[in-house]
């Protein structure tokens, strides 16, 4: 059954003047001055809350999400079976609980009885399965739909509030990437819409329903009273789209704002002595590191003690101070505490910059020959830049010369990304976001040969990866994942350094403690202090 | 008269169909836009359906013919990134650069032609030297520091004015002052210089001589006769406020056009970056014909020739 | 105003402009643009001042006008002093004084018809703006132009009949005295006739004082009672106009008539010989450097106007030798350039 989703884009095209219905001209909004600071939203009696943050959402379809920056939206207006409990952990949403039997294939949920949509209709199995559909219907062209909702081979409804979801391999990912990879939609809503449902009037169940947009502007949800448990203490919530940091921050400094998210850390270090901001921050699992092009760049890159030694040249830890000023999470392994099957011990690579350049004169390392790096340069990911001088700096200090090239962030995804590895670079500075604490999505595209990101070869490896979710259940699956940490360590295709602390600002009055692990901000639990 | 427009909006249209074929060109010379656009879980499937449902597969010639027919109808594709018609995202953005272009270029007229005009009239004064140092430092300093400094001045400092967003006549003023101030200074130059030339035109010492009175003179006669210079001027100020107010833009998080181009061309959004050219383009186009018409009526001698 | 008082009397005066300095520490330049120069135009005469262009005859013009203000000496205009006014002093003596310019597009407003122009002085001088136009047939007639004229613009006039219509507007007032500087140069030959004929016609019927400045010698003794000619912001020889004319004394005036009388005009005519720059004038006499006669006294002292006799006076030590014919020429060999 083909559902009523989006329509070709050539078709789109010829509507011809299909003006943007967020039309700005001549619109005044209201604005933070007269908005927040205690204004209380009409009917709930709550205050109000005003979010400022650097993005816009490309898309208000859950079908239709190509990035974790789209989250800061949907992970407060959708929700899905399981998700994500205010530590980051996978706990139960929108189902209350869950069997699964001893094959792994099949999963049966139960419904929470009080679980509402947006529009006031309750979250029935009918949903379930309609959410499915329209996620791996061609039409939709979900972008995503390969990591989860295409290995379920149906979904079955079997009562009002229960359902049948029948994989087509064992998955043991599938309970984590409920949260992140299959939000669940009302099927009466898509069904009446007609065509682009989302692009109008997003309908989820989360905390908070979608109320207008402003493309490029603004975001107004609304607090949802018939939430099934995570009401927020908030009515009216309006996300503000700052894209320059300084003025994002300005934006707390002056209460026109009472949260402001990404904040850079070197913005975030003074701020932290300011009577009326709170600076808070958060572990995340945005990886940065440096990959190493062990396919085709300086032959000595091909060897594992070399690539261990390099590792060994760094000192994360200075150089997380001096670049990211404490706001990260150095980390020796290829994840980040809290990662499942990160809890594994190895003997570190500890910094040590003679001992590595003794490997790597042992390794016959052509010193003769730099190494070039490949550097992001605008501001995606903050002190990228420092980040890659840095690192040179430490290369340089062992007797290695380096070479840096700063692409901006489509150029430097272009190379990183290519089908064909560039021969002309070495090493790569990256970060690559976990979405929830399994690993095996990145893993996957990160090191497995031939995957878009991988700048390495190992049929060991691959074999290993290419098992990592065939499992029953966690418990038989972290031992397994342990292993692949570890060989992983051995290994070191590429020179793990940090993960990020995501870096909120508060205002005084307000109380939060932002969702760790995540790189984007849940705020059903923002509350007046 | 008539013959007139007729050739100007003729010489218009030639010069929007050279630029449709530069900025087709250009924009593809951004990169590809596809890893961009797909996210790393995409399959290989989805890439190339997104290249081919964008014809992004076809040879170039054919892309540019399909360009072409479809944008004479207003159609400029959609965009990659947002997914939604790449002219109404171009519309909705083109209104409030408009609006802040406008309201910059009466900040920068009330700033730099009284300036100017006092400078003219009292050479050699500190006065005159005053201004020298005013258009130096509006030239010289970037729009990003200045704006940066009013909002630390003037919003964090001073909870007078907001600093940033798109919205009231009180968002309006921070950024406005930010770039009136920026063009005010060259304004004011050329006022102070075509004012200077004025005055010490033949007609301007005849009208002294004749007795009418000096204010008089300066600010109906001189002011007048230097007015087309700066009419012209003003006019090429517009337009660049129209597509170069980018840094402005994205400090007062303002929705325009100058930052949405910006975007469109880091995330490769060719529909996005063709319709803003080419709009921007069709825009300051108009605002230079109004300008020739304006002189025209301004000075009898430009019509009848 | 007694019957003896000259309409225009200038006593010293002098006009120095300043350069800005080029650096920090360095010094402003001063040019000497006009230097002691005085003389008197007698009611209802014509005064002509010649000389080349540079010579600082416009700026006299300009300061007569209150276009400029003397940085020395004493100007006066039916004996008062006319940088001493008062606002409504100085509106009354703009409507004293009009003048007629060179370029006459340049001083016609080309947005206004000629109605206009020739209005302007009277409303500016406070009269309505009906009234002032409802003359404008009358003037137009006076300077010879037909009465459709009235709605022409100025590019649409003939460059004679321009200067028409600043005449007609300068006399609009009804003044008494007009400045003319170089009122037909710009014009054709043939038109230049007609033109001064006007102005002759003018001053006899309304008794107008003229000062008129030109450097086409034959024009200048067409209309001129009196002569002054200027070098290098001196007068160096003044007096009536067929003497000085005629029969010049001051050397320079010599070598001016007799390149004249070859036919070329004035500016045409290049003198062989050093060129002083304004910015660092020879001592002594500033013709020394392009004068034949020049000698030992010339360069130590600088000559005074000395009386030559019935009012022509002239400012050089060897005027008498020169005239008779007794002078060596020791100077620079003039030749035709």
């Amino acid at each position: 059954m083909t559902c009523p989703g989006v329509m070709h884009p050539s078709e789109r095209g010829k509507r011809g003047f299909a003006i943007g219905r967020r039309s700005v001209i001549g619109a005044g909004i209201a604005t933070a001055i007269g908005g927040t600071r205690g204004v209380l939203a009409q009917g709930t009696g709550k205050p109000s809350l005003t979010v400022a943050i650097g993005t816009d959402a490309t898309t208000m379809d859950p079908c239709r999400i190509a990035g974790g920056n789209d989250y800061f939206f949907f992970a407060n207006v959708f929700e899905g079976l399981y998700g994500p409990d205010e530590n980051g952990r996978s706990t139960p949403l929108l189902a209350e609980s869950h069997t699964v039997s001893p094959d792994g294939l099949t999963w049966d949920f139960t419904l929470r009885a009080n679980a509402r949509f947006h529009n006031g209709e309750p979250v029935t199995a009918e949903d379930v399965r309609f959410s499915w559909q329209r996620a791996i219907d061609p039409a939709t062209r979900n972008p995503r739909a390969s990591v989860l909702v295409a290995n379920i081979a149906d979904v079955e409804v079997l009562e009002l509030r229960r359902c049948r979801v029948k994989l087509k391999r064992r998955d043991a990912t599938f309970l984590d990437n409920c949260g992140e990879y299959w939000y669940i939609i009302s099927k009466k809503h898509v069904e009446s819409a007609g065509e682009n449902p989302f692009d109008r009037m997003p309908v989820g169940t989360g905390p908070f329903a979608f109320v207008e947009r402003r493309i490029r502007s603004s975001i107004k949800l609304r607090g949802f009273e018939q939430h099934w448990g995570r009401v927020p203490a908030f009515g009216d919530v309006l996300m503000k789209i700052v894209p320059d940091d300084q003025s994002r921050v300005a934006q707390i400094q002056t209460g026109e704002s009472d949260l402001v998210i990404n904040i850079p850390p070197v913005l975030a270090a003074p701020l932290q002595r300011a009577p009326n901001v709170q600076i808070i921050r958060a572990p995340s699992f945005q990886n940065i590191y440096l990959a190493i092009n062990a396919l085709n760049g300086h032959p000595g890159l091909r060897k594992a003690e070399v690539r261990r030694a390099l590792t060994m040249a760094i000192d994360r830890q200075a150089l997380a101070r001096a670049t990211m000023l404490g706001f990260a999470q150095t980390t020796e392994l290829l994840c980040q505490t809290g990662v499942f099957g990160c809890d594994v011990t190895v003997t570190p690579h500890a910094f040590d910059a003679n001992r590595a350049r003794e490997l790597l004169t042992q390794a016959g390392f052509d010193f003769s020959r730099p190494l070039r790096i490949l550097g992001q340069g605008t501001g995606r990911v903050p002190q990228a830049r420092e980040t890659v001088q840095g690192a040179a700096a430490f290369l340089n200090r062992i007797g290695i010369r380096t070479e840096i090239n700063m692409l901006d962030y489509g150029a430097w995804l272009s190379i990183y990304g290519g089908r064909e590895k560039d021969p002309n670079v070495d090493l790569i500075f990256a970060n690559f976001t976990d979405y929830n604490a399994d690993p095996s999505g990145r893993l996957l595209r990160q090191i497995r040969s031939g995957s878009a990101y991988s700048w390495y070869s190992n049929p060991e490896v691959d074999a290993m990866l290419d098992r990592m979710n065939d499992f029953a259940s966690a418990d038989e699956r972290r031992p397994f994942v342990r292993q692949i940490f570890k060989r992983l360590h051995e290994e070191a295709p590429l020179i793990p350094l940090w993960t990020v602390d995501s870096i909120y600002g508060l205002g005084r009055r307000l109380q939060w403690k932002p969702t760790p692990n995540v790189s984007w901000p849940v705020l059903f639990n923002v509350r007046t202090a | 008269m008539g013959r007139f427009i007729l050739t100007r909006l003729w010489q218009t249209l030639i010069t929007l169909l050279l630029l449709t074929v530069l900025i087709f060109i250009l924009a593809r010379l951004t990169g590809d836009p596809t890893p961009l656009v797909m996210p790393s879980e995409a399959t290989d499937a989805d890439r190339n359906f997104f290249r081919q449902q964008y014809g992004l597969d076809r040879p170039i010639h054919e892309q540019y013919v399909i360009f072409l027919r479809n944008a004479l109808r207003g159609d400029f594709g959609i965009s990659f990134r947002y997914r939604e018609p790449a002219f109404g995202l171009v519309i909705a953005a083109i209104g409030p650069t408009l609006q802040l272009a406008g309201v910059s270029m009466l900040v920068a007229m009330m700033l730099g032609l009284p300036l100017g005009i006092v400078a003219a009239l009292r050479p050699g004064s500190w006065i005159a030297a005053a201004v020298r140092a005013y258009a130096s430092l509006g030239q010289a300093i970037p729009t990003f520091w200045s704006g940066l400094m009013l909002i630390l001045f003037l919003s964090i400092t001073l909870p007078i004015f907001p600093s940033s967003g798109y919205g009231g006549p009180e968002n309006f003023v921070l950024p406005a002052v930010t770039l009136g101030f920026y063009a005010s200074a060259s304004i004011a130059m050329l006022t102070w210089a075509n004012m200077t030339e004025a005055l010490r035109s033949d007609f301007v010492q005849m009208e002294r001589v004749l007795g009418i009175p000096p204010r008089l003179i300066v600010l109906k006669h001189a002011l007048r006769n230097a007015s087309l210079p700066i009419v012209t001027y003003l006019g090429l100020q517009f337009g660049l406020l129209l597509g170069g107010a980018v840094v402005t833009e994205r400090v007062f998080a303002w929705p325009g056009v100058g930052q949405m181009l910006v975007d469109a061309i880091l995330n490769r959004d060719y529909p996005v970056v063709q319709a803003a050219v080419m709009m921007t383009a069709v825009l300051f186009m108009m605002i230079n014909l109004m300008v020739d018409l304006l002189y025209a009526v301004l000075d009898p001698r430009v019509s009848r020739s | 105003m007694t019957a003896n008082e000259p309409m225009v009397e200038a006593s010293g005066i002098g006009k120095t402009f300043t350069l800005p300095a080029q650096s920090l520490f360095g010094e402003a330049k001063r040019v000497a643009a006009v230097v002691d120069v005085s003389f008197r135009i007698p009611h209802g005469r014509t005064f002509g001042l010649v000389g080349e262009s540079g010579s600082g005859k416009s700026t006299i013009a300009k300061m007569l006008l209150k276009l400029e203000a003397p940085t020395e000496g004493d100007l006066r205009v039916e004996g008062q002093p006319i940088f001493r006014q008062s606002p409504a002093e100085e509106l009354a003596y703009r409507r004293k004084v009009q003048a007629v310019f060179q370029d006459p597009y340049g001083s016609l407003s080309p947005r206004m018809r000629a109605d206009r122009i020739v209005s302007e002085p009277l409303r500016a001088h406070g009269m309505p703006r009906r009234e002032a136009e409802a003359r404008a047939p009358d003037l137009l007639r006076i300077v010879g132009l037909p009465p459709e004229a009235a709605l022409k613009y100025p590019h649409e006039f003939s460059g004679g009949q321009r200067q028409r219509l600043a005449i007609a507007r300068a006399l609009s007032v009804d003044p008494q005295l007009l400045v003319l500087d170089e009122p037909v140069s710009a014009l054709d030959v043939s038109v230049r006739a007609q033109v001064l004929a006007l102005l002759r016609d003018m001053q006899q019927r309304l008794g107008l004082t003229y000062l008129f400045i030109g450097h086409d010698l034959a024009v200048v003794r067409y209309l001129s009672d009196i002569v002054g000619v200027m070098y290098f912001g001196r007068v160096v020889e003044v007096g009536p106009a067929r003497q000085v004319l005629r029969q010049p004394f001051h050397p320079y005036t010599r070598r001016l008539v007799a390149l004249a009388s070859g036919d070329a005009p004035l500016g045409a005519v290049r003198m062989q010989g050093e060129l002083p720059s304004p910015l660092n004038p020879p001592s002594g006499c500033l013709f020394r450097t392009r004068c034949t006669y020049a000698d030992t006294t010339c360069i130590d002292q600088r000559p005074e106007m000395r009386d030559a006799g019935s009012e022509h006076m002239v400012a050089c030590h060897h005027y008498e030798a020169v005239v008779a014919g007794t002078k060596a020429e020791t100077g620079p060999q003039l030749r035709e350039a």
